[in-house]
């Protein structure tokens, strides 16, 4: 259905947008971005902690509670990055005509490294020990990705664009020098990116729903996501949406999304051949009162709230015929 | 009222499981305090007295300590990148275990601090540098200067140099009469000196003569003292 695709397609243009100018940004060896394009940093969920930014992690999380982990796919560069690798892999198996297709499956998620890995994390930070979180934080893994390994490769193209240039007397580009005075930030950049190509090649978003703790953080709010990925009732069982499922979250057997894993990146929508798959609001109420009985609790509260203010009135009514009594 | 039978008073599994979670979390949350001031003396040798330690890089301004810097810096590398003068630098085992790959002022010729820039500030999305204004950030001291005159060539060679007094944008560092040849040599004024690197980036001199030492607390320094301007009508040759 070519609406159900219209979703990812939209997707894939603000993800590119915000990718594009955050690796930009870094990249720009010359100044030539404007100065406030470092918003898109500001906004990242680990600064904002860092920051002490309520508003943003507010919005950031009611746009999670609305609408899903639309920031795993859309804002956070590592995971753009990681969309970006994959389509790299499509491509290849496109050019090799291996006739193996791109297929996955529904996995159960492995929730005792996601939430000890955010426990921890997250223990750690509260006592002052902030490098588990530093070492963890997609957007800082990205910056030393991009500054260390991508940017002299950027720059060394460009002294030799520039020497090509002179020599014509085009004098638009110029010589730039990078010192580079750490090898560590060097090989730790190199070991995480080529442990993410790999994880990503073999389990696409893996990292984003057991290390990342940004991704587990989200994941307990987008559980309870409004606008949610649905198998309808027509849905038929031909697992087309569960094998394209990217955070391979997708039970079809069971009927059954994991909304904590979901990155929202619409990969499934068209896939669907009965239309059996929907982003929408159905399923909330009762998906969100069998996971937490809010909905029971919310009522219980108010059923003895009324009970209380029933007994205030009763006593209240006593005092006054009962001195009324008594006056006459 | 129903009446309390012994079955009643027994917890359901989930109860139990309920009960025991509840009980984890407020144990852990009250372990809390031990376990920050177990770290503390672990990671951090809080307990010494503070000795100078001369080969002490100085943090980028607005890092405002050592201590807080280390918590907030997430390493990004972003100020690095930005830096006009490149004279930031991702540390290795300089701050600790905990502190590898922050960044740390490293300079050499032609990398300091430049007095009007604040971009390491501006761009820094985890507030780990605070958001100075510029007129806050040039009396932020990053680092004290210190002179070693022994090394200094105008001392040792009796050679004309001054180039550190010629960078400092404060003027800690002033030339003063030195000798009978003529000569002038540095003299430091270390309540005005913010730490920029300048005088330190510029000495010919292979081990700096002049060099700064990066502090654990970043202080805020004196303003320096603002010349009255003269308007001199040039009307012969300058030289």
């Amino acid at each position: 259905m070519i609406i159900a695709r219209v979703l990812k397609y939209l997707r894939w243009f603000f993800a590119g947008i915000v990718g594009g100018a955050i690796l930009l940004y870094f990249l720009d060896y010359a100044g030539w971005l404007p100065q406030w394009m470092h918003a898109l940093l500001h906004i990242q969920i680990v600064p904002a902690i860092m920051a002490g930014s309520i508003t943003i992690l507010g919005v950031m999380f009611l746009l999670t509670l609305l609408f899903g982990r639309v920031y795993c796919s859309v804002i956070c560069p590592l995971g753009i990055l990681q969309d970006f690798i994959l389509r790299c892999k499509l491509w290849t198996l496109k050019i090799t005509k291996k006739g193996k297709k791109f297929k996955t499956k529904y996995e159960k998620p492995i929730n005792w490294l996601r939430y000890g890995v955010f426990f921890i994390t997250a223990l750690l930070f509260v006592i002052g020990v902030s490098f588990p979180l530093l070492m963890l934080d997609p957007y800082s893994n990205f910056g030393r990705i991009t500054v260390s390994l991508f940017k002299p490769i950027v720059v060394w193209l460009n002294n030799i664009a520039a020497s090509i240039l002179t020599s014509f007397g085009n004098y638009s580009l110029y010589n730039v020098y990078i010192e580079n005075s750490s090898w560590l930030v060097v090989g730790i950049a190199a070991v995480v990116l080529v442990v993410l190509i790999l994880l990503v090649w073999k389990k696409e978003r893996i990292w984003c729903n057991t290390m990342c703790p940004v991704g587990t953080l989200l994941g307990f709010i987008s559980r309870f996501s409004l606008f949610r990925i649905t198998l309808k009732d027509n849905c038929v069982g031909c697992k087309l949406c569960e094998t394209s499922c990217k955070s391979r979250c997708i039970d079809v057997e069971n009927r059954k999304v994991d909304h904590s894993r979901c990155v929202t990146c619409f990969n499934c929508l068209g896939k669907c051949k009965k239309g059996a798959l929907s982003y929408s609001p159905a399923g909330w109420l009762s998906d969100t009162k069998a996971k937490t009985g809010v909905v029971s609790k919310a009522y219980s509260l108010y059923k003895g709230g009324m009970q209380y203010i029933l007994l205030l009135r009763k006593i209240l009514r006593l005092i006054m015929f009962r001195g009324f009594k008594i006056m006459s | 009222m129903k009446k309390n039978t012994s079955e009643d008073n027994k917890l359901s599994p989930a109860q139990v499981s309920r009960r025991r979670f509840v009980k984890g979390v407020l144990l852990t949350a009250a372990m809390i305090p031990a376990a920050k001031a177990f770290s503390d003396t672990l990671l951090e040798n809080t307990g010494a007295v503070e000795l100078t330690d001369p080969t002490r890089h100085p943090l980028p301004p607005g890092a405002v300590s050592l201590e807080r810097f280390k918590d907030k810096c997430t390493a990004c590398q972003l100020c690095i990148s930005k830096c006009p003068t490149q004279v930031l630098q991702p540390a290795f085992l300089d701050n600790g275990l905990t502190g590898i790959m922050q960044p740390y002022l490293k300079f050499r010729t032609e990398s300091f601090c430049n007095y009007e820039c604040t971009v390491c500030i501006d761009v820094c999305p985890n507030h780990a540098l605070v958001p100075l204004t510029l007129e806050e950030k040039k009396l932020t001291r990053i680092g004290a200067v210190h002179f070693v005159i022994d090394k200094c060539i105008v001392h040792s060679e009796h050679q004309d140099c001054g180039a550190c007094a010629e960078h400092c944008p404060t003027q800690a560092v002033h030339m003063v009469p030195f000798g009978n040849e003529g000569l002038t040599i540095p003299s430091i004024r270390p309540e005005i000196c913010i730490g920029c690197g300048a005088c330190a980036s510029i000495c010919p001199v292979v081990t700096p003569a002049i060099f700064v030492e990066g502090l654990k607390v970043q202080e805020t320094a004196e303003a320096p003292s603002v010349d009255t301007v003269h308007d001199v009508e040039v009307t012969d040759f300058g030289f």
